[in-house]
């Protein structure tokens, strides 16, 4: 019916009958001595309040009696008053014994007061003899005579009271000893009855226990038998571990000053690099003024080659003039002297013509030499305009080379800037990823430091988890024996 | 000679390194060179054709004559030749001038061939010598006739 249950809800299935049926046991148990001690309690009540009460009223009896006895010898007031006051309490006594007293007691209890009604009217009858004779033997007669044989019905009216109370109560005793041997006997099956089923329920743990607890203790101990060794790993493993970490330590601790070091040398450069930017940007500005200078030189020396060029086109034109003078001074030259040539045949006149013919070519002479200087002076100007234009072309190239160097040596001046303005933000990183990594190392020191008390408590820790898995083994292997699964 | 020693209008020119005179009776005139065409067969110092005033005349390299070398031409001389105009040419005409100079002197070895019918006389200009020399006549007759023959050619042409 439980197969396929747990072994939880089997016990508990199990532990709940045997709740159940104990619960069962223990209420029906509470109900028998309920009804047992009911039961007793009226027997003690019957026993405390009415035999009590009887053989109280038999003492209270025999005290008046005493005190009548005394009175009649003495004849005291206080005698007479004690009496009085027996009698009183006697019927007292009697009325408290007649509330809740069965039939037959109340019958008794009737004949008991009978019997004492007459009784103490003798009594009272020989007290007023003793009294008014004053003579105890008058009055002791009168009592023989009189009082002594109502005496004796009171005795035997409460010697029977007693006789039927004692045989009440016994009555009672017996009845309530049957009442409580029901009740112990319905206890008794009861308890038979949970005793079979803990034994049932019992066997059935105790089997599933074997089964069933018996091998998860078997897995238990194997498992522990691998959490030792795991431990014992671990132990050796924790210890390599805290070593590790005792170095790792010592070597963050000098990457720590490393890094501080770092740091330091970092703030270094990068005030140094913010020095050097502001010194590029100086030279910054140094280089636009000597731009516009390099730009003002290129200019003057255009308007130099312009110059020299325009120079040269007047130079040329003079060429031009100087040669058609030439040309004309030659010209004369040759008229003048086929002037002369002519008028050499030709007489006086012709010799005075040759005379100025040969003036004019002297002219035409100087003319042509003069225009030969002048030719020279141009072709001097011309080749001093040519090789200054080409000197200036040259300068100008060269300034135009220089200026495309200086643009050069500007772009690099200006990488150089943006370069050290790069280098300055990078040190500024690096300046401000040292710190960061200085304080980053100080919390993985911290860390690890952490993580070394951690491995030594993992350590210590693993020795106990060992020490506990072995003792776990232990228990295992008792647990099996106590349930009875190991095979020995 | 005394009319030599008296002194000779002559026309002074340079022909390469030598300072020459023409008798001024022999020039015609002086010009700039002329185009001159060269003719075959003919003598070194013989230029080649010009035309001079629509005549082909003959053109004779002076200094090359002189020197036997080469030298630069400025100017033509045209003289009178017999038969028809000769042209010289020459360096620089230096102008008219009034030559005195003397034949030649010394062993008679000394100056034969053309140089005896080239140089009249031997003056001086400064401290350079001046050849005085006589009229075109050691033009060969075959030249003439070249130039005859061409002008026949351009006639007929």
């Amino acid at each position: 019916m439980m197969a396929g249950h747990t072994y939880g809800r089997k016990l508990g299935f199990g532990v709940g009958i045997t709740g159940v049926l104990t619960l069962l046991s223990v209420v029906v148990a509470a109900l028998c001595l309920l009804f047992v001690v009911h039961a007793k309690d009226r027997v003690v009540t019957a026993a405390t309040r009415e035999l009590s009460g009887a053989e109280n009223l038999n003492r209270l009896m025999e005290k008046r009696l005493a005190d009548y006895r005394a009175y009649l010898l003495y004849g005291t007031q206080e005698y007479a008053g004690a009496t009085a006051q027996d009698r009183t309490e006697f019927r007292a006594q009697l009325r408290d014994l007649q509330n809740g007293a069965g039939a037959t007691v109340q019958n008794l209890l009737r004949r008991v007061a009978d019997a004492e009604d007459k009784h103490a009217a003798w009594v009272d009858t020989a007290m007023a003899e003793r009294a008014r004779t004053n003579d105890p033997l008058a009055a002791a007669k009168l009592n023989n005579t009189q009082a002594v044989p109502l005496r004796r019905d009171v005795q035997a009216a409460l010697s029977a009271l007693i006789d039927q109370v004692r045989a009440d109560v016994a009555a009672d005793q017996r009845r309530s000893t049957r009442q409580a041997n029901i009740a112990i006997t319905v206890i008794v099956v009861l308890g038979v009855l949970t005793t079979g089923s803990a034994i049932l329920v019992a066997w059935r743990l105790s089997r599933d226990l074997r089964r069933e607890v018996g091998a998860a203790v078997g897995h238990i101990q194997s498992s522990s038998a691998q959490l030792e060794a795991a431990a014992a790993q671990q132990v050796d493993g924790g210890r390599d571990q805290a070593s590790a970490m005792n170095e790792i330590t010592t070597t963050i601790n000098e990457l720590l000053i490393t890094s501080r070091q770092i740091a330091d040398s970092a703030q270094r450069v990068s005030k140094i690099a913010e020095e050097t930017e502001s010194a590029a940007r100086n030279g910054d500005q140094t280089i636009d003024q000597t731009r516009a200078s390099i730009s003002a030189i290129r200019t003057q020396v255009d308007q130099i080659v312009g110059h020299m060029l325009a120079l040269g086109e007047k130079s040329q034109q003079i060429g031009v003039v100087v040669d058609l003078v030439s040309e004309l001074a030659e010209q004369t030259n040759i008229l003048a002297i086929n002037a002369t040539i002519e008028a050499s045949g030709a007489g006086e006149w012709g010799r005075r013509f040759a005379v100025v013919a040969e003036e004019i070519r002297k002219l035409a002479d100087r003319t042509a030499a003069s225009a030969k200087e002048i030719r020279a002076l141009i072709e001097d100007v011309r080749g001093a305009v040519n090789t200054t234009v080409m000197a200036t072309e040259i300068g100008a190239k060269a300034v135009d080379a220089g200026a495309r160097q200086f643009d050069d040596a500007t772009n690099s001046f200006r990488e150089i800037v943006e370069l050290v303005a790069t280098t300055n933000d990078a040190t500024r990183e690096i300046e401000l990823s040292t710190k960061q990594q200085t304080t980053a190392v100080e919390q993985v020191n911290v860390a690890v430091s952490d993580t070394a008390r951690v491995s030594r408590e993992t350590e210590s820790s693993a020795v106990q988890t060992k020490q506990t898995a072995a003792h776990l083994s232990t228990l295992s292997g008792e647990l099996l024996e106590l349930v009875g699964t190991r095979s020995h | 000679m005394e009319q030599q020693e008296a002194g000779v209008a002559a026309l002074v020119f340079r022909a390469g390194p030598l300072f020459c005179a023409l008798p001024l009776a022999e020039v015609v005139e002086t010009m700039r060179p002329l185009p001159t065409r060269p003719l075959a067969g003919t003598p070194p110092y013989v230029r080649g054709l010009t035309i001079l005033r629509g005549e082909p005349s003959p053109v004779v390299d002076v200094p090359r004559l002189l020197t036997g070398v080469t030298s630069e031409i400025d100017r033509y001389v045209a003289v009178r030749a017999g038969r028809g105009p000769v042209v010289c040419a020459t360096g620089p005409v230096l102008g008219v001038q009034t030559v005195r100079a003397a034949p030649p002197e010394g062993p008679g070895t000394m100056f034969t061939g053309a140089s005896t019918s080239l140089v009249a006389a031997v003056g001086r200009v400064g401290t350079e010598p001046l050849l005085l020399l006589h009229g075109i006549r050691t033009v060969p007759d075959e030249v003439w006739e070249t130039a005859a023959q061409e002008t026949a050619t351009g006639a007929a042409a």
